[in-house]
């Protein structure tokens, strides 16, 4: 499985893709500290109102959770991306050349998996430094989380991305399309697949409230409290790593179905 | 140990049987040549091998390992229909990923190596969407050819090759296979070319094997031949057998003789010296288009299902009820 991962990391270094998603994610996570520069040093900004509980001594993880987090923007940025380079392998027929290594099939599923896990590390870090490092050159200085703290945020932003991109992952390896894990991945990413099934919950009549409340305060819930610079409790990564569980299984089992010509 | 056993291969898409019932056997060292016409199977056959397709039944085994249904071996290297390529990493990249994928070490070496190989050296640092057809094609070669397989799969190799493209091809196969003991299964409607390389022919027909064939039965059934018609045919070739016993004589269905290494004045010497009337005598060559066209073409006639039934009791008796995949 290592030298797979070695395989998909030279070709995510090689992919014009990962440079567009590094790009347009440095500038997203930039806004933020682009506007509290403005707010401070642009008068007629600052009476716009748009930058509001800027102030030295500002929870970190409440800037960092604004900058990226909010929004579902580092859920569905990181689906997409995810759901960009796995179609991109079966789009041109490279899975062709893959299913060869050791371990076949299930071994590049497992690897995409654990791809989407670092990457999604590696995303969260890197909007954690871009968006520090420029608040701190726009003039404010936030007040920087316990390492405790840090890194309980840090874990349940990367566990919920990172579920909600092997589920995209698991789209594209069951649909082959490309268009199908962006549509995929933007519903899930932003919570409208949770919203639609809490609904359904919701309206189906004599339904056991365990179930029909089972996706209150599920993933998109964690994030959204995750954006706000709150730490989850930690029923959040006994859901985040059971969703990560489940479909890593249904990523195996669709991989070693599905024609790969 | 043979390179390729398949036992009972069949793939159903739906109610229609694209493979049926297929038993295939290579030899190692073979340059196995896979013939049929268009939708005959044999893609569908290759792709189950390379573990593209999950067959619907039947075992397979390669290099004497079984295979899982989906699974294929790490020994194998795999050129089927179009190259899968990625167009916007360079040559070098593209096979450099692979042989990473395989646990090559030093895989940007190999890949370079490779791409020598094949013709693409000067390339190997361009985009692959800056490739024309041909230059594809190659890096698909090589793609296949890294990691140094034993086995090689290839399906219409020679697609958007130049003349000069297709015999460096064409030598590479047969270097592979003289100097690495690489064994070659090449499917190819590029006939003239199969028969400069290939060691046995497999022909398929509406996904079954319906006939194989050696190189020297090729050469023996495209060889010159004198075509003979007349009256009392049965007569007419007894008195061929006798009085030209170097001759080799097949009765056709149309009652017409069929004569080799003889001439047409030989022959008719002979018929005429018995008093037989000669109503046709020509010298004909059939070439190999000519040859397999009727082979492939052949709708279901009685001739080509008993040849596939007792092509199949013939293997059966030969495995003595052993299956490969079970050993």
């Amino acid at each position: 499985m290592l030298s797979m991962m070695k395989a998909l990391a030279y070709y995510l270094r090689g992919s014009r893709m990962m440079l567009a998603f590094v790009l347009v994610f440095v500038f997203c996570c930039s806004v933020e500290a682009i506007a509290v520069w403005m707010h401070f040093n642009v008068p007629w900004f600052a009476e716009l109102g748009v930058v509001v509980g800027v102030y030295d001594g500002v929870p970190s993880l409440m800037v960092w959770g604004s900058s990226f987090v909010a929004g579902s923007f580092l859920a569905m940025a990181h689906a997409i991306f995810m759901a960009a380079i796995t179609s991109e392998l079966f789009k041109r027929g490279y899975v062709k050349n893959l299913i060869q290594a050791k371990g076949g099939r299930a071994t590049l599923a497992l690897s995409l998996v654990a791809w989407c896990v670092l990457s999604a590390s590696v995303a969260t870090l890197m909007g954690v430094a871009v968006t520090e490092l420029g608040t701190r050159l726009a003039g404010c200085a936030p007040a920087l989380p316990s390492l405790a703290d840090f890194l309980q945020w840090f874990i349940q932003v990367t566990l919920c991305v990172s579920a909600y991109s092997v589920l995209t992952v698991m789209a594209v390896l069951l649909t082959k399309s490309e268009v199908a894990g962006m549509v995929i991945a933007i519903s899930l990413g932003a919570g409208g697949v949770e919203n639609i099934l809490r609904l359904l919950l919701a309206n189906i009549p004599g339904l056991a409230p365990a179930l029909r409340d089972c996706l209150d305060g599920y993933l998109a819930a964690d994030l959204s409290m995750l954006g706000s610079g709150a730490i989850c409790d930690p029923f959040s990564y006994v859901q985040s790593i059971a969703t990560i569980a489940v479909a890593t299984a249904l990523c195996v089992a669709v991989a070693k179905k599905r024609s790969f010509a | 140990m043979n390179a390729i056993e398949t036992v009972g291969l069949t793939k159903a898409f739906g109610e229609k049987h694209a493979v049926d019932a297929l038993d295939l056997t290579v030899k190692r060292g073979e340059i196995y040549g896979f013939v049929g016409r268009n939708g005959a199977g044999k893609s569908t056959v290759m792709k189950m091998l390379a573990g593209l397709v999950l067959p619907t039944s039947g075992e397979i085994a390669l290099l004497g390992e079984h295979q899982k249904p989906g699974c294929t071996s790490r020994r194998m290297g795999a050129l089927i229909e179009e190259p899968g390529v990625l167009r916007s990493l360079t040559g070098l990249e593209n096979v450099a990923c692979r042989a990473m994928s395989l646990g090559v070490v030093d895989a940007e070496r190999v890949a370079a190596e490779t791409l020598q190989e094949v013709g693409l050296a000067d390339a190997a640092h361009k985009r692959v969407k800056s490739y024309s057809l041909g230059m594809k094609q190659r890096l698909g070669l090589a793609l296949a050819l890294v990691g140094s397989p034993d086995l090689l799969l290839l399906d219409e190799p020679f697609n958007g090759l130049d003349p000069q493209g297709v015999r460096s091809v064409r030598d590479l196969i047969v270097s592979l296979v003289r100097d690495r003991g690489v064994t070659v299964f090449v499917s190819s409607h590029v006939l003239d070319q199969l028969e400069r390389m290939v060691t046995r022919y497999g022909v398929v027909r509406e996904g079954r094997l319906v006939k194989e064939l050696s190189t020297e039965e090729v050469e023996q059934a495209c060889a010159d031949h004198v075509l003979i018609r007349c009256a009392a045919p049965q007569f007419a070739l007894s008195v061929l057998q006798d009085a030209l016993p170097e001759g080799r004589f097949v009765m056709l269905e149309d009652d017409a003789i069929r004569a080799q290494n003889i001439t047409s004045e030989e022959a008719g010497r002979a018929l005429a010296g018995s008093g037989i009337v000669i109503s046709e005598l020509s010298v004909s060559h059939r070439d190999i288009e000519e040859l397999f066209i009727g082979l492939m073409g052949e709708e279901g006639s009685a001739e080509s299902q008993k040849a596939n039934g007792a092509l199949l009791k013939r293997r059966r008796a030969e495995k003595g009820g052993w299956s490969p995949c079970l050993a």
